[in-house]
Formats: structure tokens, C-alpha cells, sequence
């Protein structure tokens, strides 16, 4: 069954548009077999079912969201990387290091993706659950503002509907929406600009846009396209004024880390960027972006026809607004097609828009009413949207659940803390041709204050062009590290990179490797790792 | 005759002179995407061009556009015959004679959405040099 998940999963998991337009051809056989008329009023069920669909979703969401932050396992390899990075942060240590560091740690996330987890760990201490739980009340959080910027146009019943259809798509994307990279802090940072420029018009809200988009502008380059229809939408609610202070608060709130720490590094960072714009696109990966975006605006497509729009009714008032955000909605996610599709980016980066559309459809449907006549196919676009969104949310959830419950089973936590308790040298997480024994590789860094090796980051740098540099072998050389933990059985740093356009070459080189055999011997084992020991610096 | 607002007949105006510099250049992109999935890996498409940025975005810029040009002729059709599924006769009486246009697009976007099954079917049936 799982099997057969996964391979419509890997089949259709990217496919939600031409999903939704099959079930939607589905749906006008049915009418046309049953000799439905046109022009008929909302079918009874619709809202029906979309209230049960929006509860479920937001339960299952909550409740696998709550099971993956109690738990000290990762789903994602690059999840740890974030939090050891912050953790470095915390300790004084840079954020981007130098281009011929032996350290190599720098991924091109802003400043404040880190720094937030470096905050939260050095104030209620180093804990791989408390950056999970930072990450995952973000999440909740921005779920929340939604619900109330939403609420605004509408009864809660109704709210609450869209909250979970938005919970529902958010599942979509596994935990990419509560793991502890930047996009649950991109989703709040969105959801409270949102909730902030459609309630307020003053200089105090003006303000609070501003800090808010300048954490989402901070977090990633992109992250002016997510603000695009918001500031549209406080433009035409509170001025041109109150929209200038916002962005001038935004680009100094954005600008501000690099400036007040010295172990944050503008030169670095822009170093670290402008190499990654090297690495060119996937045109694969462009085409599924358009789905998912195409995908996105179906709502917004939807609302339009959704509720009459009778001359002086609510859902005329505001309507060349509503309609300029939307524009500038759809302007924004087809500029950011293009970025996401850089490799090892995706579909994923359209998930921070979530809110604005669900705020965009719940006004445009504010005088909803379902005795109103509406052509057929407007419901039916309606149960093809969320159908398509409850199959692709399933085959992803069927396969992140399997995942977690399979390395659940193990305790590699409690494994390596064994291990670094009864040593007083350096001890560093190495990797072997897996990545998953690696995950739990911060608990070692929060014990050593030390990040020598980034796997992720060693591959987007080869990616880029960047070899490791001799810095880095000479600290293993010279045994900066005295026992690297390779997972069990494995040959240590054998890994191959993942991006196509490297062609799987190996992540670490020859002469790495030998540096590393001539420098360390395996002396033993753990439950779940070797031990590779110094022999002597050379 | 539908009654059409400035607006609409506008941008009727504008996507009809687009055309002009964005489907040529959409159209060809395309029919070597075609070759590329019949004939090399279809899930790494022209590897050697879009590992380069000064290739790779211009050509996204246009495969981007392309589909912005459609969803756009698509919703101001739909907007103006106030209906999801705008029969021929609502296609007509906007687009008028530019309707090839927006045939012409569409086609090579069925062309680009063809299944990779197609493709490489047409491959083994010997398009590719």
C-alpha cells in the first residue's frame, strides 16, 4: 500500500493543476451523465465538506506537526546544519565564514534564519527540541494570524475552513512548513505583515509592516516578491506615507544583523550568494513551480465567480483593490518561479504566498451566500481544488510519516551523547554514504562549540565550483578534531552529490579522503557509529 | 458582439503585440525541449545551457512569460463572458481575427506538456540527429 503511495506520490506529488483538472473533468462527466442543468445555486454539501475537510486538515496538521517536534529526529539534512549554525552564533562564532576557512558551514539563508535558533538555544538552553518547537510555533503561529486576518471577512466557522484548506496544502509540502529551516519563520514573518497592513492604517502599523517584512526580507533575498500584494493592499488601505515609512523600517530591520554583529558578515554573505547565483537553473524544476503557481491562483480564479457581484453588494466594495493585490500576487509568484528553480530549490518557496491568498479569497467571497446562482463549475472547481490538495497532501504526509516512524526506532541522540560524555577531546559527527545517522549532528556541536564539516553546504560549494579548501584538510590533518563518528559499517565520506549538474561526483575528494585515513584509524564502535581516532597528527 | 471594458480590450491590445516578440521565442524554446526529452535525459533538460545563469534565466524569463501571456488571455476572456468555460463564440468576439493567436500559443504549450511517454516514443521512432 505504502509502495503504491509513494510511486503516485514520485508520479503526481508535483502535478496538483493537472490532479485538480482531472478530477474536475471527472465532475462535468458525472453532471452531464446525471443531465444537470446550468445556473444552478451551491450544492448543500460544498460547504458541508469543505468545513469537515478544513477541521481535519487542521487537526492532522497540529497533531503531526506536535509528533514531529517532540521527537530529536530529523526529516530534512539540512535541518541540523541550521541549528548548529545557530548555535555558533550564539557562541560568537560567524555565521558565513571565510571563503578559505577550514570551516565549511556557509549556506546563503540571511542571517536572521540562524540567528533566531541561536537566541532560542542560548536562552533556554542547546536542545535539538527547542529549535524544533521554535520552528514549529511559527508555524502554528502564522496559522493563526491567518485565521484571524481572515475572520475579518466572515463568520469563524468559515474562517476556520480556510485556515485548514490552508493547513491542507501546507501538508502538501511534508514538514517543510515546521522544519527548522527559514520558511516557518518566512510563513509568520508574512502572516503578522498581513494581519498588521489589513488592520491598521497608522504610523504603529506602518511600523509593524515594516518589522515584519524586514525579518522576511532578512530570511531570504526573495522575500520582497512575498511582500509584494501585501504592501499593495496597506498602500491602498493607509497611503503612500504610511507605505514608505513600512519599507524604509523593513530595509533597516532587514539590514540591521549585519550591522550590530561582528560575527555577521555582509562581505561573506554576498560572497556566499553571488557564488550560488552561478549555479543556473533547472528547467524541470521551473515547469513544476508554474504548476504549483497555477495551482495557487486557482482559488483566487475561483472567488471571482463565486459570489455575484452585484452592483453597490459587498463584494463590489473594494473590488479595484482587491483586484490590483491580486495582480500583484500573481506578478509576484511568476518572478519567483524563476529563483525557485535553482537546484535543491522547488515548489516549496510558493508555500509563505498561503496566507495573502487566503486572505485575497476570503474577502473577495465576504458576501458569499450559497443560495446565490453560480455556474455549475464553480463548486465543482471548488471539491477538485481541495481534493486534488487532500490527494497530494496524503502521498507527501504518507511518506514523511514513514520516514520519522522508521527513524523514530532508533536512538542515536542518546547514542552520541554516551559516547562525547566520556571523551574530553573533540568529538565531530563525519558522514559516511548515507546522510540520515548524521542528523542528529548539533548535539555534538553544542558540546564542542565546533562545525568543521557541513555536508550539505560541501555539496551546494562543489555545486558552485568550490572544492574544499587546503585549510580544511590540514585541519584534519592536524587532528583538530580527535574522533569523528561515522555511521556504522560505513567507509567514511564517501558520499556523492546529489545535483545533477555535478553528476554525482563524489562529495569529498581523493585527497581528503587520504588525509583523512592517514590521519585517523577506526578504533571502535558504538550502537550506531564507528569511531574514527586520531593516530597522531602529522 | 460581447461587451468588453476598455480595460479588457486593452490588454487584448497589449498580449496581441507580445505576441510577437514572446511566441517565436517560446515556440523554439519549446520544440527543443521536445528534441531534448526524445532524444537525452528528459528530466534533466539542456543541462549544459542552464548551468550557465546568462543562458538560463533568459530562457526562464521566456518560459515564465509564455504561460503569464495565457493565464492572462484566459482571464480576461473568462472575466468579460462572466464564466469559467468561455465558449467559442465569447473567444471570438474578444480576440476577433487575433484568435490564431492564442491558438498558436496554446499549442505549444500542449506541445510542452505532452507526456515524456510521447516524447520518447518519438525518439525511438527516430526524430533524433
Amino acid at each position: 500500500m505504502l509502495e503504491a503511495i509513494d510511486r503516485f506520490r514520485i508520479l503526481f506529488g508535483a502535478r496538483p493543476l493537472f490532479i485538480t483538472l482531472a478530477i474536475l473533468a471527472l465532475l462535468l462527466l458525472c453532471d452531464r451523465v446525471l443531465g444537470r442543468q446550468r445556473g444552478a445555486t451551491w450544492p448543500p454539501a460544498t460547504a458541508r465538506i469543505l468545513g469537515v475537510v478544513g477541521i481535519a486538515s487542521l487537526l492532522a496538521y497540529l497533531t503531526t506537526l506536535i509528533w514531529y517536534t517532540l521527537d530529536q529526529h530529523f526529516f530534512d539534512n539540512a535541518e541540523p546544519s541550521v541549528i548548529a549554525i545557530g548555535w555558533l552564533f550564539h557562541l560568537g562564532q560567524p555565521i558565513y565564514h571565510a571563503p578559505e576557512s577550514a570551516e565549511r558551514y556557509a549556506h546563503i539563508y540571511g542571517p536572521l534564519a540562524f540567528m533566531i535558533h541561536g537566541a532560542a538555544l542560548g536562552t533556554l538552553g542547546p536542545s535539538l527540541v527547542i529549535s524544533k518547537a521554535l520552528s514549529a510555533g511559527a508555524a502554528a503561529a502564522g496559522l493563526l494570524l491567518t485565521f484571524l486576518a481572515v475572520s475579518r471577512h466572515g463568520p469563524v466557522r468559515r474562517a476556520l475552513a480556510f485556515a485548514g484548506v490552508q493547513a491542507l496544502l501546507l501538508m502538501a509540502f511534508k514538514n517543510f512548513s515546521y522544519w527548522t529551516r527559514p520558511e516557518p519563520l518566512q510563513l509568520l514573518a508574512v502572516a503578522a505583515s498581513l494581519a498588521i497592513a489589513t488592520a491598521g492604517q497608522g504610523t504603529g502599523a506602518a511600523i509593524g509592516v515594516g518589522l515584519a517584512s524586514g525579518v522576511l526580507w532578512n530570511l531570504k533575498l526573495t522575500g520582497p516578491l512575498y511582500s509584494l500584494p501585501i504592501f499593495v493592499l496597506f498602500q491602498r488601505r493607509a497611503g503612500w506615507r504610511a507605505c514608505i515609512i513600512a519599507a524604509a523600517v523593513g530595509s533597516i530591520a532587514a539590514a540591521l544583523p549585519f550591522v550590530l554583529f561582528e560575527n555577521v558578515s555582509l562581505a561573506n554573505y554576498l560572497y556566499w550568494f553571488r557564488l550560488s547565483a552561478r549555479t543556473g537553473l533547472l528547467l524541470s524544476t521551473l515547469k513544476q513551480n508554474l504548476e504549483w503557481a497555477l495551482y495557487f491562483c486557482v482559488p483566487l480564479l475561483i472567488a471571482c465567480f463565486a459570489t455575484p457581484a452585484l452592483e453597490g453588494g459587498p463584494a463590489r466594495r473594494g473590488l479595484g483593490e482587491w483586484r490590483l493585490a491580486a495582480i500583484a500576487l500573481a506578478a509576484a509568484m511568476a518572478a519567483l518561479a524563476i529563483p525557485a528553480a535553482k537546484p535543491g530549490a522547488g515548489p516549496y518557496h510558493f508555500m509563505p504566498f498561503l496566507p495573502t491568498i487566503a486572505y485575497l479569497v476570503a474577502w473577495r467571497t465576504n458576501a458569499f451566500d450559497s443560495r446565490a446562482i453560480v455556474e455549475p463549475l464553480v463548486p465543482r472547481a471548488v471539491i477538485a481544488f481541495v481534493a486534488a490538495a487532500a490527494v497530494v497532501a496524503i502521498a507527501q504526509q504518507a511518506t514523511f510519516v514513514a520516514t520519522m516512524i522508521e527513524r523514530r526506532t532508533r536512538d542515536e541522540a542518546g547514542d552520541i551523547d554516551r559516547f562525547a560524555r566520556a571523551q574530553r577531546d573533540p568529538v565531530a559527527m563525519g558522514y559516511g554514504a548515507t546522510e540520515a545517522f548524521s542528523l542528529a549532528r548539533p548535539l555534538l556541536t553544542f558540546r564542542t562549540g565546533r562545525y568543521l564539516i557541513d555536508q550539505p553546504a560541501v555539496r551546494e560549494h562543489q555545486l558552485e565550483g568550490i572544492e574544499l579548501p587546503p585549510a580544511t584538510l590540514d585541519a584534519l590533518a592536524r587532528c583538530q578534531i580527535k574522533y569523528w563518528l561515522i555511521p556504522k559499517d560505513e567507509p567514511p565520506f564517501v558520499g556523492r552529490n546529489v545535483y545533477a549538474a555535478v553528476f554525482f561526483r563524489p562529495i569529498f575528494s581523493d585527497a581528503f579522503r587520504e588525509t583523512f585515513h592517514a590521519a585517523y584509524a577506526k578504533t571502535g564502535s558504538t550502537e550506531y557509529y564507528d569511531i574514527w581516532q586520531c593516530a597522531g597528527p602529522r | 458582439m460581447i461587451d468588453a471594458s476598455p480595460t479588457a480590450r486593452a490588454t487584448v491590445r497589449w498580449l496581441a503585440r507580445s505576441w510577437w516578440l514572446l511566441f517565436p521565442a517560446f515556440a523554439a524554446v519549446t520544440l527543443r525541449l521536445g528534441v531534448e526529452r526524445a532524444c537525452a535525459d528528459p528530466y534533466d533538460l539542456l543541462p549544459a545551457i542552464t548551468s550557465n545563469p546568462a543562458w538560463a534565466w533568459p530562457i526562464a524569463v521566456v518560459y515564465v512569460l509564455a504561460h503569464a501571456w495565457v493565464v492572462t488571455a484566459y482571464v480576461t476572456t473568462t472575466v468579460v463572458a462572466e464564466t469559467l468555460r468561455p465558449s467559442r463564440g465569447h473567444w471570438r468576439a474578444l480576440w476577433g481575427r487575433e484568435l490564431y493567436l492564442i491558438v498558436a500559443m496554446a499549442a505549444a504549450l500542449v506541445l510542452e506538456y505532452a507526456p515524456i511517454a510521447l516524447w520518447r516514443w518519438l525518439g525511438a521512432a527516430g526524430i533524433c540527429p
